[in-house]
């Protein structure tokens, strides 16, 4: 029912044969008596996701934190405070009390304005830095997997001094002496971890770049950074979505970690990390200003890693069928 | 086995070498610690550089690393900069701390977790499986500085508000009367905890997910068609083979249970590495920041040495020499 010979022959000879029996070979494609259209990989992973009612219930709510976060303004609106102002006459009220609806802080700043704030921060760190891990694991794990040899030896071995040292230890190392602005942070986190990314693009890129639709480029003509970016990456795109959307919720957790040390954005400035540092100082007198940073560090990390599992089910090439 | 070891201990030399290097790097980037002195008007000129022509911070950098490793192969890191007392006494003196912090962690949550895992796989979709999966993903997703601050909040503030039994805040005995192993031990308690239950969360999703694996293939078949008794099946065959990949995890998890320890550290204000390296950032001590990163990388490193030595235990097939 295939017609294989004729496939084979129009795609290892394209220059043989005339313009009709290149022409039957699509029409024979298209009669392989499918009832309906081939779904995308895209729809049907799609399908799948919305099948499972906890990732998207998970990621109906991380919509709804980010858009706090982004309409920041519009909760320092609505409460009547902003971020920085102190009222120093009403420190430390509890959720409700005096018009502040999640209580005040040590300073009498209002909680809620500064965790919308504060959101902000954390997420465009978490982001920013899975954005730029992707960037920079995926180029080192390409390169180092697509050419093999030497650049390869070095970069998985320089991966390996990464791995053995706690990023969390690289990172309070380094800002030791530099205390970076939330763009800065993202960056840094990157280049201490990208060493976990790059093993598993890399791992991919070599079973990848012995098959024949990567010789068929390369011999005609196509050059070594065509190949990785536009034959290579995209087949690795369903384990890079996946490995990002489980490392959003870590990122979230290292970035609240290194703000909670004093290591990350500095006060002013709230993020979720630095109230919960200022709040430890007066876990003895409020405990909703302890509770309810932590409390929004939690459902957020838990519902971006719902949503990754969620996805990771729904791309997973096992489970297909 | 000793050859084994030895083939390790060899292979990890360039790894080390790779640590200083990084390490060498990054607190150079910090810039000169004469810089606040060039700063200072009242220091004459030829003074900074007779300071730096004793310190060695005119010469080139290579040299300069050289010297430095030459030192630390020595066992020598350099003197602190706070007290001028040598940086491997202040780490052996905390050094302890974190690993009986560690490995009682470790212990525990393996202890928890493999009997927990394993009902969990067979049981599948009962209700303890749906708690310890339910927990599974809150211990992943829960950041640990909350956890621990929680647990503060509840044993520490409230019990204690209650009149009930209440466990101390921080520190690791108490001041007023140097107390016994009860004490040290009561000191222990929450941060254990609070190392333990997101442990415990990640062993757990492995063993279990593991343990589905192999139950479905064909030799637990086999060993039940012979007639085996349930026991012998799952752990005999069973969990013999889950211990294999539980090993390879127990070596990729050993930065993060340090990192984990660092941060319960200072939460609990528990005289460790972790709460060491955060004093030593606040007073800007760079020998004895870039002192104890060493140390972490060369704890992973030996943790990494054990996970290999275990594997060859847990796995016959894996020969060592």
């Amino acid at each position: 029912m295939i017609p294989e010979d004729k496939a084979l022959s129009a795609t290892t000879d394209p220059f043989v044969g005339d313009k009709a029996e290149q022409d039957s070979v699509l029409i024979d494609y298209e009669g392989l008596g499918r009832s309906r259209p081939i779904e995308s990989n895209w729809h049907r992973a799609w399908r799948r996701f919305k099948a499972n009612r906890v990732a998207l219930i998970a990621l109906l709510v991380t919509i709804a934190i980010v858009l706090f976060a982004i309409l920041a303004p519009v909760v320092s609106y609505i409460t009547g405070y902003t971020y920085y102002e102190n009222h120093l006459g009403e420190k430390l009220a509890a959720p409700g009390q005096d018009g502040y609806i999640l209580g005040s802080d040590g300073n009498g700043r209002d909680v809620l304005t500064r965790l919308a704030y504060g959101g902000r921060v954390s997420l465009l760190v978490a982001g920013l830095a899975v954005i730029s891990l992707l960037l920079l694991g995926g180029l080192i794990g390409s390169v180092a997997g697509y050419f093999g040899g030497w650049v390869d030896t070095l970069l998985m071995r320089a991966a390996d001094v990464l791995l053995s040292i706690p990023t969390l230890v690289l990172l309070i190392l380094v800002s030791s002496f530099y205390r970076p602005d939330p763009w800065e942070l993202a960056v840094l986190i990157a280049l201490v971890s990208w060493a976990g990314i790059s093993r598993l693009v890399r791992g991919e890129v070599i079973s990848l770049k012995h098959r024949e639709f990567v010789d068929a480029s390369r011999v005609i003509g196509a050059s070594n950074s065509r190949i990785i970016l536009r034959h290579l990456l995209p087949n690795v795109v369903p384990i890079l979505i996946v490995w990002a959307s489980l490392a959003v919720p870590s990122l979230i957790l290292t970035e609240a970690t290194l703000s909670y040390l004093g290591l990350g954005v500095q006060a002013p400035q709230p993020s979720w990390g630095n109230m919960l540092q200022e709040a430890k100082q007066f876990v003895r007198q409020s405990w909703s200003f302890v509770f309810i940073p932590g409390l929004m560090i939690f459902i957020t990390s838990l519902c971006t890693y719902l949503v990754g599992l969620g996805l990771r089910d729904a791309l997973d090439p096992r489970l297909n069928n | 086995m000793f050859r084994f070891i030895v083939r390790r201990l060899l292979q990890m030399i360039p790894i080390l070498f790779g640590i200083t290097v990084i390490t060498f790097i990054i607190i150079n980037a910090a810039g000169s610690p004469l810089q606040q002195m060039e700063f200072n008007p009242r220091v004459k000129p030829e003074d900074i550089a007779r300071i730096r022509h004793n310190l060695g911070l005119d010469e080139p950098l290579w040299k300069r690393y050289f010297i430095w490793v030459g030192n630390v192969l020595q066992g020598d890191l350099g003197l602190s900069l706070i007290n001028f007392r040598p940086v491997t006494e202040r780490i052996r003196e905390v050094m302890f701390n974190t690993l009986l912090l560690s490995s009682i962690s470790i212990t525990l949550s393996l202890l928890i977790a493999v009997p927990l895992g394993i009902y969990s796989a067979t049981h599948r979709n009962g209700r303890i499986d749906r708690i310890s999966s339910l927990f599974a993903v809150a211990g992943y997703a829960i950041p640990t500085v909350w956890l621990g601050l929680l647990l503060i909040l509840l044993f520490s503030v409230q019990f204690s508000k209650w009149g009930l039994p209440s466990l101390p805040v921080g520190g690791v005995r108490d001041l007023r009367d140097d107390g016994g192993l009860g004490d040290r031990i009561e000191h222990l308690i929450l941060p254990i905890t609070a190392l333990v239950l997101p442990q415990v969360a990640t062993w757990l999703f492995y063993i279990r997910s593991n343990m589905l694996e192999v139950l479905q293939q064909d030799y637990i078949r086999a060993a039940r068609a012979k007639g085996l008794r349930n026991k012998t099946v799952l752990y005999g065959h069973g969990l013999r083979n889950v211990l294999i990949p539980l090993v390879t995890l127990f070596g990729l998890l050993i930065p993060d249970i340090f990192a984990g320890a660092l941060v319960v550290e200072n939460v609990f204000a528990y005289p460790g590495m972790g709460r060491l390296a955060i004093t030593a950032i606040g007073d800007k001590d760079h020998t004895l920041v870039m002192g104890i990163t060493l140390m972490f990388a060369v704890l992973v490193i030996v943790g990494n040495l054990i996970a290999d030595v275990l594997y060859a235990v847990v796995d016959p097939r894996i020969r060592l020499d």
